[in-house]
């Protein structure tokens, strides 16, 4: 009993200090600053996705259009690293990648790479709107005090995303999920020869997946053992918020799964490990005895 | 924990609607699947991502749908279709050619001469078993558009 109450008890609200909230905030409107599509070249929203129910984004495709877009979003993302008028500059932000995300994905194919840093930005957002009407004096720098800053908000929302996936494929497969794992080479097989005829370059790295597949399909288990460890992982995505030291510690685990996965099946996880790295790693570093004074004070 | 919840249940709610996802990559494994790829007219396999910026499997989603869709056509009309395995070249056809219309209207004016020199393009799709312990990939030819 009171090894679950321990437990619990690391499932607190982090404190943060002034310097780290603004830190953590520059290099995350850094990030999202490259996440936005340089090229749009979408002429039809054929499935809409989002934003694209209320609108049509399709005049992104024209770059001058795109390039005024981008300008906007790195002033607003600009504004939001500096905490000027959060509700707004994080709204603009929010609004902009959505959109472009969301021209993206109305093309009948989900892209998810840029999703994680979508749902950060509208988390944010939401969160300063929250604060403005609350206390609206204090609208245009609503500062960084505990409570204020929204790195907490930003840091369920990148659990939720790992709980979701987890969750969704116990919803739609249950144990079988693992059972069918043995079929996974299939799955090496499909995205190998997708990259590789993405460019026709790959074909070096090609030989090393069949490798792979050929003992995976000779061992199954295997197979199963590291699908269910994937699995585990996800699930146990809950403890990023277990407090600074083993947030920090479990987003460390889950770059490593990202970077085994990218290694073996070409997929890409660059916002995902960016906002790990932000959010759960560079708090791992504050225990500076600096740190400890600018936190009490 | 409040924020963490919130962001599920919407994932949950509103699935694919970006920047919400219930991420279903990989969330079953089956015994069978597929890829495709494209080729110029002469079967030659060309760096699709290169000349168009598209990557191969945004390309593979666009063309699942679209055979999703066309299954459901076909079974509304009384054919019985088990799965999507069964259905015939002839059946994928329309959801080729859906895919390389999409690629010719989709990709910049600044990329469609070298895209031009290729075409007629083809589009392939390669079926994917496991048979004895062994992978068999059988490919066919799906479309072809000017």
């Amino acid at each position: 009993m009171s090894f679950l109450k321990k437990i619990l008890g690391l499932f607190q609200k982090p404190n943060f200090a002034p310097y780290e909230v603004i830190f953590m905030r520059v290099l995350f409107a850094l990030v999202a600053a490259i996440a936005i599509p340089g090229n749009l070249p979408y002429s039809g929203q054929p499935y809409p996705s989002g934003l694209a129910h209320f609108f049509d984004f399709t005049w992104m495709a024209n770059d001058s259009s795109l390039k005024v877009l981008e300008l906007t979003y790195w002033g607003a993302l600009g504004a939001f690293a500096i905490g000027f008028f959060p509700a707004l500059s994080g709204t603009l932000a929010a609004f902009i990648l959505n959109a472009t995300g969301a021209l993206m994905n109305s093309q009948g194919a989900a892209k998810h790479h840029l999703q994680i840093i979508g749902l950060i930005l509208t988390v944010f957002a939401i969160h300063y709107i929250i604060q403005a009407i609350r206390n609206p004096r204090k609208m245009l720098f609503p500062g960084h005090e505990p409570g204020s800053n929204g790195i907490y908000y930003a840091q369920q929302t990148v659990a939720a995303a790992y709980l979701v996936t987890g969750f969704y494929k116990l919803a739609r497969s249950g144990l079988e999920w693992i059972s069918d794992a043995k079929y996974f080479p299939l799955q090496l097989e499909k995205s190998t020869k997708m990259d590789y005829y993405n460019t026709l370059t790959d074909e070096a790295v090609v030989g090393i997946e069949q490798t792979i597949g050929n003992f995976l399909l000779e061992y199954p288990n295997w197979s199963r053992l590291l699908i269910g460890s994937g699995l585990l992982v996800e699930i146990g995505a809950i403890f990023l918020l277990a407090g600074r030291k083993w947030g920090g510690i479990y987003a460390i685990l889950l770059i490593v799964f990202h970077l085994t996965i990218s290694e073996v099946m070409h997929l890409t996880f660059t916002y995902n490990i960016l906002a790990l790295l932000i959010f759960f790693v560079v708090p791992l570093l504050r225990r500076s005895p600096a740190h400890r004074r600018a936190l009490s004070s | 924990m409040k924020t963490a919840l919130a962001v599920i249940i919407v994932c949950f709610s509103v699935r694919e609607n970006f920047p919400f996802s219930h991420f279903p990559m990989y969330s079953s494994f089956s015994d069978y699947s597929y890829y495709i790829y494209f080729t110029d007219s002469k079967g030659e396999p060309i760096p699709i991502e290169t000349l168009t910026s598209h990557k191969t499997s945004s390309l593979k989603k666009i063309y699942d749908k679209e055979i999703k869709k066309t299954r459901k056509e076909l079974q509304a009309k009384g054919e019985k279709i088990e799965g999507f395995r069964f259905m015939t070249t002839e059946q994928r056809k329309p959801a080729g050619e859906l895919v390389l219309d999409w690629i010719y209207n989709n990709t910049k004016e600044t990329a469609l001469p070298a895209l031009n020199e290729k075409r007629p393009l083809r589009v392939y799709q390669v079926d994917l078993f496991t048979k004895d312990g062994e992978i068999t990939s059988i490919p066919n030819l799906i479309a072809e558009a000017p």
